[in-house]
């Protein structure tokens, strides 16, 4: 496993009050080609409501996400 | 209706004044008196979103001279691009701007005869040399009508030759001034005849002619094979703001959904307003109903003057004549 540790920038951190948050996950894949290796993820979770409602939120993520009206 | 968190891209219209009297304009009136202090707090706001690509449109927006000032305001967005017919240079706003539009209509004949201003085209020739020369993307802003539908590829000859990046078609709509000028409106063939001179103009001349404005799939095939047309951002990834502050989703229509002095551009952007009378319209019954090209299309021009959700004009006019659903379906396969 890569030992190369994500860090959250002053971005991110400025985010938190919104309930986004970043994750460092341990995964062992289960898939049969790499059964049992170990890798890393980020996960960075933000919450539907500050998608919808928060500029600041929005101002950071509007290269990356869409959202679907219906 | 998938819609970006926040437009990517924004007109914000100065002013309505301007030194041309083009008859096919789609905005309400050529007059209009500049409030300082509204345009810099809408200026202001706008920028606090540290948008993709902020458009200053207006009228005209080369007879402002704060115009400098203006872009210095939008000094967090990511692109900021000016539209101007040309006529007045504006060496002041060199380094301020990353892309320039001008409204370049056809030959000089043709051009005067739109724009009714003698000397207009010497004029935005002048122009269009000296803003090239700054190095930076200069395109041609074309509105597509009946009296130059045949000029399409000697302009773009024309925009090659003096340096202009691209050629962007707007089919004429008669929204606006433009609405007691139906006459503009190219025919179907007319507009086929324009999508042969983008073709050639791309084949002969490598320059890149595309619609700049919605443009129905169903027009024509070669729109699908050849990645020509324009699918309408309105309340997708575009939206409009009027010299007072007041927030459209399309420069074409009067509705305001919001004035983003007094409410957040954000929660307009994300308001029930905007869902309800747009993005989640029911096609039931429109033309547009089951076709299996929508979600690439949206439909061409889809808003009426007065805000209210229409089937585009040309479609409507042409409903003879434009692609079948299943022609359309096996283009998509």
């Amino acid at each position: 496993m890569s030992k190369c540790k994500p860090t959250k920038t002053d971005i991110l951190i400025s985010l938190e009050k919104y309930g986004v948050s970043m994750t460092d996950q341990l995964v062992i894949r289960k898939d049969s080609a790499e059964y049992g290796r170990e890798s890393r993820d980020v996960v960075i979770t933000i919450p539907y409501d500050a998608l919808r409602d928060q500029k600041d939120v929005q101002i950071a993520f509007q290269d990356l996400v869409t959202i679907s009206t219906k | 209706m998938d819609i970006s968190l926040l437009p990517r891209f924004l007109q914000v219209e100065l002013t309505y004044a301007c030194n041309s009297k083009c008859s096919f304009c789609y905005n309400p009136t050529h007059l209009g008196k500049l409030d300082e202090d509204v345009i810099f707090r809408v200026l202001r706001e706008v920028n606090s979103y540290k948008l993709p690509h902020v458009q200053l449109i207006g009228g005209e927006v080369s007879i402002l001279p704060n115009l400098p000032k203006y872009l210095q305001t939008l000094s967090d967005t990511r692109w900021r691009s000016v539209v101007t017919n040309g006529r007045r240079y504006r060496e002041d706003i060199q380094g301020l701007v990353d892309e320039i539009y001008l409204s370049l209509h056809g030959n000089s004949e043709v051009h005067e005869e739109l724009t009714s201003e003698p000397g207009s085209f010497l004029d935005i020739e002048s122009s269009i040399k000296k803003y090239v020369d700054w190095g930076i993307d200069v395109n041609s802003d074309t509105v597509l009508t009946k009296y130059n539908f045949d000029q399409i590829y000697s302009l773009s000859k024309y925009a090659q030759d003096i340096g202009m990046k691209r050629l962007f078609l707007n089919i004429f709509q008669p929204e606006g001034i433009g609405s007691a000028r139906r006459d503009f409106s190219p025919t179907f063939y007319q507009i086929k005849s324009a999508i042969d001179q983008m073709l050639e103009a791309k084949e002969v001349l490598g320059f890149d002619v595309i619609f700049g404005t919605s443009t129905p799939l169903c027009l024509d095939k070669r729109l699908l094979e050849n990645d020509l047309n324009f699918k309408c951002g309105v309340g997708d990834w575009f939206a409009s703001i009027n010299p007072q502050g007041e927030f459209r989703i399309c420069n074409h229509s009067k509705k305001s959904y919001g004035n983003i002095l007094d409410v957040p551009l954000n929660k307009i952007w994300h308001s029930k307003s905007i869902d309800d009378s747009y993005r989640n319209v029911d096609l039931t019954g429109t033309l547009c109903e089951g076709c299996p090209a929508f979600k690439l299309c949206r439909g061409g021009c889809r808003i009426s003057t007065d805000g209210t959700y229409r089937t585009d004009p040309i479609v409507v006019r042409d409903s003879l004549l434009v692609l079948s659903s299943s022609e359309l379906k096996s283009l998509l396969q």
